[in-house]
C-alpha cells in the first residue's frame, strides 16, 4: 500500500516538473518571439514598422557593420518622422541555401535578403529591380555619386548583378574582393632573416625554400604555403592567374569576333602551326614547382585548418581573398602583411616570356541582396537597400568595420586596405586557359591534372599534362555536346521569357514605364540569344579542333 | 497601441495557423489578372486563372502558352495544337494571334533541331510558313522582328541559302518601317554571322556600329560591344581614327571596368596622333 502511494506521489511529482517545464519553454518562446520581432516597443507599437535583412556573412566586421548601418538608418527615418525597426539575421553558409529557401516557400521572408541559387528561384520569388536602378539613389545627396543612376554608382554598372536568364536584376551588389597572400611576418623574418616581403616569383620561391629549411632546422612543422587543399582552390587561383601572366597576348589574337582567346580558336591555331601548345602548358610548370611547397598531404587540407594552421604560426604564406584579410590580421597572434600574387620576373627562366601582373579591375564585385517578392513592406525595403548601398553607408558597413572594399565607384582606401585595391598599373587582362574551359568536368580534371603533377613532380610537367588531357579527350567531347543540349534548353526557356514579355508589352499602355520595361528586356532576352548563338557555334568548332590535337612533341598537322 | 494578431498568434504559439486560402480575381478580371501572371512568368497562377476562362481568346492564349513554357506542367503536344488553332483562326484579335504564331514557330523550330530528343514530332507544323505569316500580319512589329530573328539564322546556318540570307539581312534593315530601338538585337546577330561566315569586317563593324549608335539593351553587351568596335577598326579595318575615337569613347564611359586597362595600351600603341594616321 505504501509503495502505491510513493508511486502516485513521485508520478505527480513528475507531472508538476512537466507542467513547469512546459511553462517555461513557453515563457522564453514568448520573450524570443517578441525578441526576433524588434522588441516590445515595435511589437507593441502600431506605427513602427519592422524589416529584416538576412545574410551568411559571419566573417568578423560584417554583422557589426550592418548594425551600425541599421542604427543610422532608424535615426535618418526617425528624423523624417517615420518609426522603423530593422532586424538583421545571420545564418552560417552552410546551412543558408536551405534556410533561404524555406523562407522564401514559406511565404514570409525577411524583407531584404542575401540571394544565392539559380536564376528561377530568383525570377519566382524576387521582386525585379530594374523599374529602380535608373532612378538616382536619393540616399547619395551631397556625395560624389549625386547625380548618377542607382546603376552607375556600382564600380561595374551593376553587370554583376544582371540575371542574363531573366534578362533582370533582381539584386544589388554590396561589396568587392580580390585575391592576396597572406604572411606571417614574424615567422618569414626568422626564417628568411630579412623583412622586404616577396615582390617577384623568383624571390618567392627563394624565400619558400628557406621556410622549409628553417623547418627542418629547428624541427618544426613549417609549411611554406598553406593552400585550400581539399577544393583544390588555391590551385585554380595559381594556375589561372600564372596564365594569364604569360599568354595575356593571346587576347589579342585569340578569336576573330573581337579582344579575347576562345578554346576552339586556340586549339585551331595549335592544329595549324599557328601556335606552340608548349605556351599554353608552361603555368602548368610554374605551378608546379610553386607546389614543392604545400604541406604534405595538402589535398585533404580545407579551408578552416588552413586558417587553423596558419594561425598555429606554422605557416608563411597563405592565399586567399580579402574577405578573410580583417579575420587574418586581427585574430592571428603574430603580425600579418598582405602582398599581391608574386609576378612572374624576368630571373625566372620563364619569366622572359611573362607580360607582368593582370589588371583585377571590373571583377570580385558580389554581396548581392534583394527583395522577396513577399515582402509586406517593399517600399521600406528597396528604401533600406538604397540606404545600405549609398556612398557614405557602404564604406561605413564595408571599409571601416569588415574592411572589405565597396562596391561602389569613387571610394579611396588606406592602410592596409591599400593592398586589397584591385591592380590597375598594368595593361593587361586575364584570360582563360583552354584546358578548363570546356565545362564543370573539363575544369575538374585540370584541377585534378595539376594536383597530380604537384604530387608527383614529373620531369616534364608539360608532357605529363598533355598526355593526361589527350587520354581525358572523349570524356571532354561529351561534356561539350551535353553543354551544347544544355543551351538548346536554355533556348527554349528564352523563348518563354520572349513570350511573357511579349505579353506584358500588350498588357500594358505604350509609352508607360512598365511598358518601357517590358520593351528593354525583351531586348536583352534576344541580345542573349546571339550569345547563345555563339556559345552553340564555339562548342562545335571546339569539337571538331579538340578531335584533331596531336601527341606531345606533335605541333599541328 | 496593441497588435491584436500578434497577441493572437503569441499565444497560440506551436498550434500553427493556416494561411488563408489563395484567393484570385473573379468574372471580368480573370482575363487581365491571367495574362499580368504570365507576363510576370507566374505560371502556375496564369494556368490557374486561364482555366476559369477556357473559352476565351485570353484562357486559350494563356492556357497554350503555360503547356509550351512551363515546366513544371508541360505538355507541349496539346500547347502547340492550342496555339495553332489560335493562329489559324482569323478572329483571334491580332496580338494573340501573332504570339501563337511566334511561339508555335519558334518551338516547332527548336523541336526539329533536337531531333534526337523530339523525333518528328513538330514537322506537322511548318514553322518557316507560320513565321512568315507572323511577319505578313504584323509588319514591322516587335512579333515581326522576332520571327524574322529566328528565321534568318536558320537559312545563314544553310551553305545553299546563305547568299540569299545575307540579302535578306540587308533588306530587312533597308525596308524597316517600324521602331527602330527594335533592330538592335538584329544589328548584334548581323555582325557576329557577317564575322563568322564570311570575315567581312566591314559589313560586320557597320552592323555593330548602327546597333550600339541606337543603344543595345544589355548594359553589358553595351560596354563590350563599344570595346569591340574599337577593337574591330583597330587589328581588322586599319581604321585608327575610329580605333582612336571609340578606345576615347570607352575610356570615358568605363573607366573602371577589367578592358580600361587595355583601351590605354592599344591608345599608346595607336600614338598620339593616331587620330591623323
Amino acid at each position: 500500500m505504501k509503495k502505491k502511494t510513493d508511486d502516485v506521489q513521485h508520478a505527480g511529482k513528475f507531472q508538476k516538473f512537466g507542467i513547469i517545464l512546459a511553462i517555461a519553454f513557453y515563457i522564453i518562446s514568448v520573450i524570443m518571439v517578441i525578441r526576433n520581432y524588434g522588441g516590445m516597443s515595435a511589437m507593441f507599437d502600431s506605427d513602427t514598422k519592422v524589416i529584416t535583412i538576412a545574410h551568411w556573412q559571419l566573417e568578423d566586421g560584417f554583422r557589426e557593420g550592418v548594425n551600425a548601418a541599421i542604427a543610422e538608418y532608424e535615426k535618418a527615418k526617425a528624423a523624417e518622422g517615420v518609426k522603423v525597426k530593422v532586424n538583421q539575421v545571420a545564418i552560417p553558409v552552410r546551412g543558408y541555401p536551405q534556410w533561404y529557401l524555406t523562407q522564401l516557400i514559406g511565404g514570409e521572408p525577411a524583407d531584404v535578403l542575401e540571394i544565392t541559387g539559380s536564376s528561377d528561384i530568383l525570377n519566382q520569388y524576387f521582386t525585379p529591380l530594374s523599374p529602380y536602378i535608373g532612378e538616382k539613389n536619393p540616399w547619395n545627396k551631397g556625395t560624389p555619386l549625386a547625380d548618377m543612376s542607382w546603376r552607375e554608382t556600382f564600380s561595374d554598372d551593376m553587370l554583376s548583378a544582371l540575371d542574363v536568364a531573366y534578362s533582370e536584376f533582381f539584386a544589388v551588389c554590396t561589396f568587392m574582393h580580390t585575391t592576396r597572400v597572406y604572411v606571417n611576418l614574424d615567422l618569414f623574418e626568422e626564417a628568411t632573416g630579412k623583412k622586404q616581403l616577396p615582390d617577384t616569383l623568383t624571390e618567392w620561391l627563394e624565400d619558400c625554400k628557406k621556410l622549409k629549411a628553417h623547418g627542418l632546422k629547428t624541427n618544426r612543422p613549417i609549411i611554406p604555403i598553406g593552400v585550400r587543399g581539399f577544393d583544390k582552390g588555391t590551385i585554380g587561383q595559381l594556375f589561372g592567374n600564372y596564365h594569364s601572366q604569360l599568354n595575356t597576348d593571346l587576347a589579342d589574337s585569340g578569336s576573330p569576333y573581337g579582344h579575347g582567346a576562345s578554346t576552339g580558336e586556340q586549339f585551331r591555331q595549335i592544329n595549324a602551326g599557328e601556335l606552340d601548345k608548349k605556351r599554353l602548358l608552361e603555368p602548368v610548370e610554374v605551378v608546379t614547382e610553386i607546389g614543392q611547397y604545400f604541406a604534405d598531404g595538402f589535398p585533404a587540407i580545407d579551408l578552416e585548418q588552413t586558417k587553423y594552421l596558419f594561425f598555429s604560426g606554422n605557416v608563411g604564406f597563405f592565399i586567399d581573398g580579402t574577405w578573410n584579410a580583417f579575420s587574418m590580421v586581427n585574430n592571428a597572434p603574430f603580425r600579418v602583411g598582405v602582398i599581391q600574387m608574386p609576378v612572374l620576373d624576368q630571373n625566372h627562366p620563364l619569366g622572359i616570356k611573362a607580360f607582368g601582373r593582370i589588371t583585377e579591375l571590373g571583377s570580385g564585385i558580389g554581396g548581392r541582396f534583394g527583395i522577396p517578392k513577399k515582402t509586406k513592406n517593399f517600399d521600406l525595403a528597396l528604401d533600406f537597400l538604397r540606404f545600405l548601398t549609398s556612398w557614405k553607408v557602404n564604406q561605413l558597413v564595408m571599409v571601416e568595420h569588415c574592411k572589405w572594399m565597396s562596391s561602389l565607384k569613387g571610394v579611396e582606401y588606406n592602410g592596409i586596405m591599400k593592398t586589397f585595391e584591385p591592380i590597375t598599373n598594368t595593361s593587361q587582362v586575364a584570360v582563360t586557359s583552354p584546358f578548363g574551359a570546356t565545362g564543370t568536368l573539363s575544369n575538374r580534371l585540370l584541377l585534378q591534372r595539376l594536383e597530380n603533377a604537384i604530387i608527383r613532380q614529373p620531369k616534364d610537367p608539360k608532357q605529363f599534362f598533355w598526355d593526361d588531357y589527350l587520354r581525358a579527350r572523349p570524356q571532354l567531347i561529351d561534356e561539350l555536346e551535353e553543354s551544347g543540349s544544355g543551351i538548346q534548353r536554355t533556348l527554349w526557356s528564352m523563348d518563354g521569357t520572349r513570350s511573357a514579355l511579349a505579353v506584358g508589352i500588350e498588357v500594358t499602355a505604350p509609352g508607360s514605364r512598365e511598358n518601357d520595361l517590358y520593351l528593354m528586356r525583351s531586348n536583352i532576352n534576344l541580345e542573349g540569344i546571339v550569345s547563345r548563338f555563339k556559345a552553340i557555334d564555339n562548342n562545335a568548332e571546339t569539337i571538331v579542333e579538340l578531335e584533331k590535337l596531336e601527341e606531345y612533341g606533335e605541333n599541328g598537322n | 497601441m496593441f497588435k491584436p494578431l500578434w497577441i493572437f498568434a503569441v499565444t497560440f504559439a506551436g498550434a500553427g495557423l493556416a494561411a488563408g486560402a489563395d484567393s484570385g480575381p473573379a468574372g471580368e478580371d480573370v482575363a487581365p489578372a491571367a495574362l499580368k501572371a504570365y507576363a510576370a512568368m507566374n505560371y502556375t497562377q496564369a494556368g490557374k486563372l486561364a482555366k476559369q476562362i477556357p473559352d476565351t481568346p485570353e484562357g486559350q492564349s494563356v492556357g497554350g502558352l503555360c503547356d509550351l513554357y512551363d515546366r513544371s506542367h508541360q505538355d507541349i503536344e496539346r500547347g502547340q495544337q492550342v496555339l495553332a488553332g489560335l493562329f489559324r483562326n482569323e478572329k483571334t484579335p491580332l496580338s494573340y494571334r501573332v504570339e501563337a504564331g511566334v511561339s508555335l514557330g519558334r518551338t516547332s523550330q527548336l523541336m526539329k533541331e533536337r531531333r534526337d530528343l523530339y523525333g518528328d514530332s513538330a514537322d506537322r507544323y511548318d514553322h518557316v510558313e507560320i513565321l512568315e505569316g507572323v511577319r505578313k500580319l504584323a509588319p514591322g512589329s516587335r512579333a515581326d522582328r522576332d520571327a524574322f530573328f529566328y528565321l534568318i539564322r536558320e537559312r545563314l546556318e544553310d551553305p545553299k541559302l546563305a547568299e540569299a540570307a545575307f540579302k535578306d539581312l540587308e533588306a530587312y534593315f533597308r525596308d524597316f518601317k517600324g521602331d527602330k530601338k527594335l533592330l538592335p538585337p538584329v544589328h548584334l546577330l548581323a555582325e557576329y554571322e557577317y564575322i563568322r561566315l564570311r570575315r567581312d569586317y566591314k559589313s560586320a563593324v557597320r552592323h555593330l556600329m548602327e546597333g550600339y549608335e541606337i543603344g543595345f539593351a544589355n548594359p553589358n553587351e553595351n560596354r563590350s560591344g563599344l570595346f569591340r568596335l574599337a577593337f574591330l577598326y583597330y587589328k581588322k579595318l586599319d581604321d585608327k581614327p575610329m580605333a582612336v575615337k571609340y578606345f576615347n569613347e570607352y575610356l570615358t564611359r568605363y573607366p573602371y571596368s577589367g578592358q580600361a586597362v587595355v583601351a590605354r595600351r592599344f591608345l599608346q600603341e595607336l600614338g598620339e596622333d593616331g587620330a591623323k594616321k
